[in-house]
């Protein structure tokens, strides 16, 4: 079918060191989904458009679905199932399910990594810096307001004080 | 059903993430052209390949007749693979089957399509010009008259011509939408096995049991052996609601004998559902005060290659265009023409964005001229609550105070902010007529509930919410609910997960069962006890619910309790639509923008949205699909469209990369607000909200430009060329 050659590494995933055998043209994408069963990651564009794929490569978020798996040797990788690996919820997605931040729930696990990735370089940032990291995943279902407060939330150590915007109230005629 | 503890830890299961062994994979080999006559197809090369296990073509699902089967939930006018010609650019031509779906992707590339390329008829102009595209099927109709007329309806009341002259200001004007796209983030997928002497298809789909109706129509099999079952969608809008990948792949499964699945790419997802394009020419007459005196609407809707769902969103969009405006006189014609693009299908909004942008506008330029408030020209045309609508439901809300609580709540009686420019609309659709809804729930032995409902769930949250209504009314605790939803095998029947309906029909259907195990479970508590009967026993809840709450295991079977409930909408065989509106959707929205004159980027600001609810069940689930259909509404506003090239009918931008959605860098403050009157047909009062959002944001975002730069722009969407474009034209 191809005459790819096969290439073998490393990657220590969600803390675990596994060994592949892959062809070269193999993304990080389906080594995850397809090799380790780490279905969390999801897909849309497969062009690095949509942050459906976002995962953690060394602290830092990238689009899987356009990164070979085989040059990633020796790195670390951390997806949404590695987030809360020890049964706690990580703060990020303790503040998603308060701030109700998700819909259907398929854009949810790369935006929730793009933030990760985002509070691990900019630990405080202000809500268009959020605007700006985030920038680069799409959901289609929520607006994005529950997801900019979910994550500025998240970012604030203190964070009780009502977010921007979080207002929506029911009244009579 | 799956959590908000699912969602962000990625466990929830859409149908790709589910793993199978011996699954095969299909992939779609789709034509490149947007019209063509096939002369062969050679998939010897392909079908040598490893890996490839099957490619099939037309012939190879054809009876002994000749006859390729045909499928679609209005006219079974889509074959599932082309018949010697295609009728749209992607349409599928043949399937290839693999052991992966790499290998079969890559048989796809090796099957050789002799095909001759035919000029397509792609915009309205060649609809209406030219030779009607389909030669085989709308015999009575296309074929008859050689014409790509779908089909039209017209809808008047009143003397127009008489009070055509009366009318002191006359507002003309074309409004026209593009082809835009859903974007469902998950991208369709479809698996099928064969199961007994049936078919067992798994779907990413919005209406199973539409999909089993079409499935077994033209599988001629009955309907309890096709099994229907649909997974909970990542996002679908409409795109994932009408039967598409499901009939091949059925028929592929009961070839071979195996599970198979087809899943798409992205690209393909563009080719596979679309929002029909609009022309809507709409002629206003008002006189000196501002009165609408007559409107008049002439509205043309490019539907695509094939009929789909959109004979019914041309209807109503025509039906419903005028429902919120008196008028002494009004006739509506909307038409659906065939062009060789993709098929559309429903889409959020249902055809209505497009006629709201139409009416509003309208609205809006004729307050400019007569020099009135915008809020004013509408709250003197609105009609009153419970007012007559001609032929339909009253007036069910209250639409002034709607647009009232906008305004007030954008401050529109004080000046904007310097270079702010702002507009105000109002925006209905009505909720689908005449369909049922049933649910069946079982109390459970030890006082648990199990229900059983046909809602599907797209990221709406109406699992979530039917669970929320189940438990106030048994006063069981919601962590002892479960749901199970969405397998023809298992619930009760369910027309469609659509339209905004599920909380009222559903809901309903889902409330009358519960009533009538609160009284079989009330009956067995007077019952003196004896030992053959379950230990039953129940205690007031907090509001009076009667709660079980002991039954002793060794009876927990024979303890169980069953009841059915159904809801459903009158029909009316005379109604255009079958039916009149269960309850009416309506909006307000107000938006505040800038606008750069010299690059003509518009940035929004700030949306105020108000929604009539009837009665909100869960604020934060309402208030997220209002934002949510902002935003989409936005993108429709400023930058969605697919672009076809008129002459080869070839997309442009059918590419995530291309087709720009709203991003979360570009959006404005939201503040998302309800009126809460506890008048709807729903569960306390509720009405059904979750298309809302997207309906009225289109023409204030038109208003709001006009008020900032003096352009009025007809032609969605707004991007900055066009602005730059209008602006040059008011300064000239």
């Amino acid at each position: 079918m191809t005459t790819d050659t096969s290439f073998q590494y490393r990657l220590l995933v969600n803390g675990e060191w596994r060994d592949f055998d892959t062809e070269a043209a193999t993304t990080l994408l389906e080594v995850l989904r397809g090799e380790l069963g780490l279905t969390g990651t999801k897909y849309n564009c497969e062009q690095g458009e949509c942050g459906a794929c976002t995962v953690l490569v060394d602290g830092t978020a990238i689009n899987s679905c356009i990164a070979l798996a085989a040059g990633l040797d020796g790195r670390a990788v951390i997806t949404i199932e590695g987030l809360s690996a020890a049964g706690e919820l990580d703060p990020v997605q303790q503040s998603f399910l308060d701030f109700d931040a998700s819909q259907c729930g398929y854009c949810t696990p790369g935006m929730i990594m793009a933030a990760k990735g985002l509070l691990t370089e900019n630990p405080r940032p202000s809500l268009e810096e959020i605007a700006e990291g985030l920038e680069g995943n799409y959901c289609r279902c929520t607006g994005y307001n529950f997801i900019l407060q979910a994550v500025h939330h998240a970012a604030t150590v203190s964070g009780r004080r009502a977010p921007r915007g979080e207002r929506f109230q029911v009244g009579r005629s | 059903m799956s959590s908000m503890l699912d969602r962000v830890t990625g466990r929830t299961r859409f149908i790709s993430d589910r793993s199978e062994e011996g699954l095969l994979h299909a992939v779609l080999v789709r034509s490149r052209h947007a019209r063509s006559k096939i002369n062969r197809i050679d998939a010897g090369e392909a079908a040598a390949l490893p890996g490839v296990v099957a490619v099939f073509t037309a012939a190879d699902f054809a009876d002994e007749t000749g006859s390729v089967p045909r499928f679609g939930p209005l006219v079974a006018d889509q074959p599932v693979l082309a018949v010697d010609e295609t009728l749209y650019q992607g349409e599928p031509v043949a399937i290839v089957v693999g052991t992966s779906r790499r290998a079969a992707w890559e048989g796809s590339r090796k099957v050789n399509v002799d095909c001759e390329e035919l000029a397509p008829v792609i915009t309205r102009e060649a609809a209406l010009s030219l030779p009607a595209i389909h030669h085989s099927v709308h015999a009575d109709t296309t074929r008859a008259t050689n014409s790509n007329v779908m089909g039209e309806w017209t809808f008047a009341e009143g003397d127009l011509d008489s009070t055509r002259r009366q009318a002191s200001l006359i507002i003309e004007n074309d409004y026209h939408a593009p082809f835009a796209h859903h974007f469902a983030i998950e991208i369709p997928a479809v698996r099928a096995q064969p199961e007994d002497e049936g078919v067992h298809v798994i779907t990413a789909a919005q209406h199973p049991f539409i999909v089993r109706q079409v499935l077994a129509s033209m599988l001629g099999i009955p309907a309890s052996k096709v099994r229907v079952q649909a997974t909970e969608m990542g996002g679908s809008f409409g795109s994932k609601g009408y039967p598409k990948l499901e009939p091949v792949a059925a028929l592929l499964a009961l070839k071979l004998k195996m599970p198979v699945e087809i899943a798409l790419t992205a690209e393909e997802a563009f080719l596979t559902a679309q929002r029909e394009a609009s022309y809507i020419q709409t002629s206003t007459g008002f006189d000196n005060d501002g009165r609408i005196l007559f409107q008049e609407i002439d509205a043309d809707f490019l539907v695509g290659a094939y009929t789909d769902i959109s004979a019914r969103v041309v209807a109503k969009t025509g039906l419903h265009a005028l429902t919120p405006y008196r008028s002494d006189a009004f006739r509506v014609r909307a038409r659906g023409l065939f062009t060789n693009t993709p098929p559309t299908t429903a889409f959020r909004g249902f055809g209505a964005p497009h006629a709201v942008f139409a009416v509003e506008s309208q609205l809006d330029i004729a307050a400019r001229r007569l020099e009135m408030d915008p809020l004013e020209i509408r709250r003197i045309n609105l009609r009153d609550k419970g007012e007559a609508v001609p032929g339909e439901t009253p007036v069910d809300g209250d639409w002034k105070e709607l647009l009232v609580t906008a305004a007030e709540e954008i401050g529109w009686q004080d000046a904007p902010r310097d270079g702010v420019g702002r507009g105000i609309a109002l925006g209905l659709k009505s909720c689908v007529p005449a369909t049922t809804a049933k649910a069946r729930v079982r109390l459970e032995g030890d006082g648990s509930v199990t229900a059983y409902v046909g809602t599907t769930e797209m990221g709406q949250g109406t699992h979530a919410t039917l669970v929320g209504l189940v438990s106030e009314r048994l006063g069981v605790p919601v962590d002892r609910i479960q749901l199970r939803t969405a397998d023809t095998s298992i619930v009760p029947f369910d027309a469609l997960t659509a339209s905004s309906r599920s909380v009222v029909h559903m809901g309903n259907a889902l409330m009358a069962a519960c009533d009538d195990i609160q009284r079989r479970v009330a009956e067995l508590a007077s019952r003196p006890k004896s030992s053959e009967e379950p230990g039953l026993t129940t205690d007031e809840g907090e509001e009076g619910t009667p709660v079980v709450q002991d039954i002793r295991e060794s009876q927990v079977a024979a303890a169980s309790i069953e009841a059915e409930g159904v809801f459903g909408a009158s029909g009316d065989p005379a109604h255009p639509l079958r039916g009149r509106a269960p309850f009416y959707e309506v909006v307000a929205t107000a938006v505040e923008l800038k606008v750069d004159a010299d690059t003509g980027m518009v940035e929004i600001q700030r949306v105020v949205h108000v929604t009539d609810a009837g009665k909100v069940l869960s604020p934060r689930r309402a208030a997220g699909l209002d934002e949510g259909g902002i935003v989409m509404g936005l993108g429709l506003a400023l930058t969605e469209h697919l672009v076809t090239d008129p002459k080869s009918g070839r997309l442009l931008n059918g590419s995530s990369l291309d087709y720009r959605i709203p991003t979360i860098a570009e959006i404005p403050e939201m503040i998302s607000l309800f009126q809460e009157n506890l008048d709807g047909p729903g569960p306390g009062g509720a009405k059904g909200l979750g298309e809302g959002g997207i309906l009225a944001v289109v023409p204030a975002v038109a208003s709001a430009i006009e008020d900032c730069c003096g352009a009025r722009i007809t032609e969605l969407p707004f991007t900055p060329e066009r602005v730059v474009e209008a602006i040059r034209e008011t300064d000239a």
